[in-house]
C-alpha cells in the first residue's frame, strides 16, 4: 500500500491544468454589464438595487453583522461591514453579470444580474 | 461466478451502503466549512473507493447511487440529490478508468474523483439554476481535490486493515 506513485504527477498536473483553464472559464461566464445589484441574506432576495442609480443601502445579515452596499457609476461594492474578515469590503467594485461579492459571516451576498430574471434565487432548497 | 458464491459480496455491498449512508448522515451534521454548497470532506465516498478497488467498478456504482438515492430521500433533499448523482457518474467513470490504467495511486485516484464530482456537479447545477453558480469552480475543484486526497488516504489505510477480510472479486 503507497499513498503515492510516480505517475501520480501526472493526475496531479491534470488537475492543476483544470484548474487553470476554470479561471478562464470563470472570466468568460460572466456576461456583459448587469443592470441590479441583487442583495440576498442566507440565499433569500432581500432586494434588487438598479446600477443606475446611485445609492447606498445598509442590509443586517446572520448574527446581527452588517453590511453597508453603495452602488456609485454603475457598480456596487460593500463600503463598510461589521464582520470580522472584512473580505468582502476589500473586494474590488462589481459590475457585470454573474459577478458577485460574499459576506460570509454576514451570509449577506451582493450579486450582478442582467435582467429581471431570477438567476441563483430560483431554486429553493 | 455462482449463486453461492454471490452471498459474501452482496453482504459487503449492504454493509457499504450502509455505512455510506452513515457517514452521508454525518457529514450533513456538520457545520458548513465555506458557505459554499458542495464544499465538504466527501467521507462518504470512502465506502465507494473500497468497493472500487475489491469488487470492482459495478459495485461502486451501485454503493454510490444507492447511498445517493437514501440520502437524497431522506435528509439531503432532492435538488441536493440531482446534483450528487451528476457528479457520481462522472466520478465513477473517472475513477474507473484511472484504476484500470493501474498505475497510480489509491490517492491520486480519489483526487480525479473529487475533482470530476464537483465539476459533474456544478454542470449539473448550470443547467438548473444558470451560468452565475459557475463562480464557484475554481474553489470546488480546489476542494474537491483536497478532499479526495483526504478520502484516498482513509481508504489505503482501511484497505490495508481490511484485506484478510474482504473477499476480492
Amino acid at each position: 500500500m503507497v499513498y503515492f506513485k510516480k505517475h501520480d504527477i501526472i493526475v496531479y498536473s491534470l488537475v492543476l491544468a483544470v484548474l487553470i483553464a476554470s479561471f478562464f472559464i470563470w472570466g468568460s461566464a460572466l456576461g456583459d454589464t448587469g443592470d441590479f445589484a441583487i442583495i440576498s441574506i442566507n440565499g433569500h432576495e432581500e432586494m434588487r438595487l438598479p446600477l443606475s442609480v446611485d445609492a447606498e443601502k445598509t442590509v443586517e445579515g446572520f448574527a446581527g453583522l452588517t453590511c453597508t452596499v453603495s452602488i456609485k457609476d454603475g457598480a456596487a461594492s460593500v463600503t463598510e461591514a461589521d464582520c470580522p474578515d472584512k473580505l468582502c469590503v476589500d473586494h474590488s467594485p462589481i459590475s457585470r453579470s454573474g459577478e458577485s461579492i460574499v459576506c460570509l459571516p454576514a451570509r449577506i451576498t451582493v450579486t450582478i444580474s442582467s435582467s429581471e430574471g431570477s438567476t441563483i434565487d430560483g431554486v429553493a432548497r | 461466478m455462482k449463486l453461492k458464491d454471490k452471498t459474501p459480496t452482496l453482504a459487503l455491498l449492504g454493509i457499504m451502503v450502509a455505512a455510506a449512508f452513515i457517514l452521508s448522515y454525518l457529514e450533513s451534521l456538520l457545520p458548513s466549512i465555506s458557505g459554499i454548497p458542495g464544499v465538504k470532506a466527501g467521507l462518504a465516498n470512502i465506502p465507494t473507493l473500497l468497493v472500487l478497488y475489491t469488487q470492482g467498478p459495478a459495485g461502486a456504482a451501485l454503493v454510490s447511487i444507492a447511498r445517493i438515492i437514501l440520502a437524497g430521500l431522506t435528509f439531503n433533499g432532492l435538488s441536493a440529490m440531482l446534483f450528487s448523482l451528476a457528479g457520481a457518474v462522472v466520478s465513477l467513470i473517472f475513477m474507473t478508468v484511472l484504476k484500470k490504467i493501474g498505475a497510480f495511486s489509491i490517492t491520486a485516484v480519489s483526487v480525479a474523483g473529487g475533482v470530476c464530482h464537483n465539476i459533474g456537479q456544478l454542470a449539473a447545477s448550470c443547467v438548473m439554476i444558470g451560468m452565475p453558480i459557475l463562480y464557484y469552480l475554481p474553489v470546488l475543484i480546489v476542494s474537491g481535490a483536497v478532499a479526495g486526497a483526504l478520502v484516498g488516504v482513509i481508504t489505503t489505510l482501511t484497505l490495508k486493515h481490511l484485506r484478510s477480510s474482504i473477499k476480492e472479486g
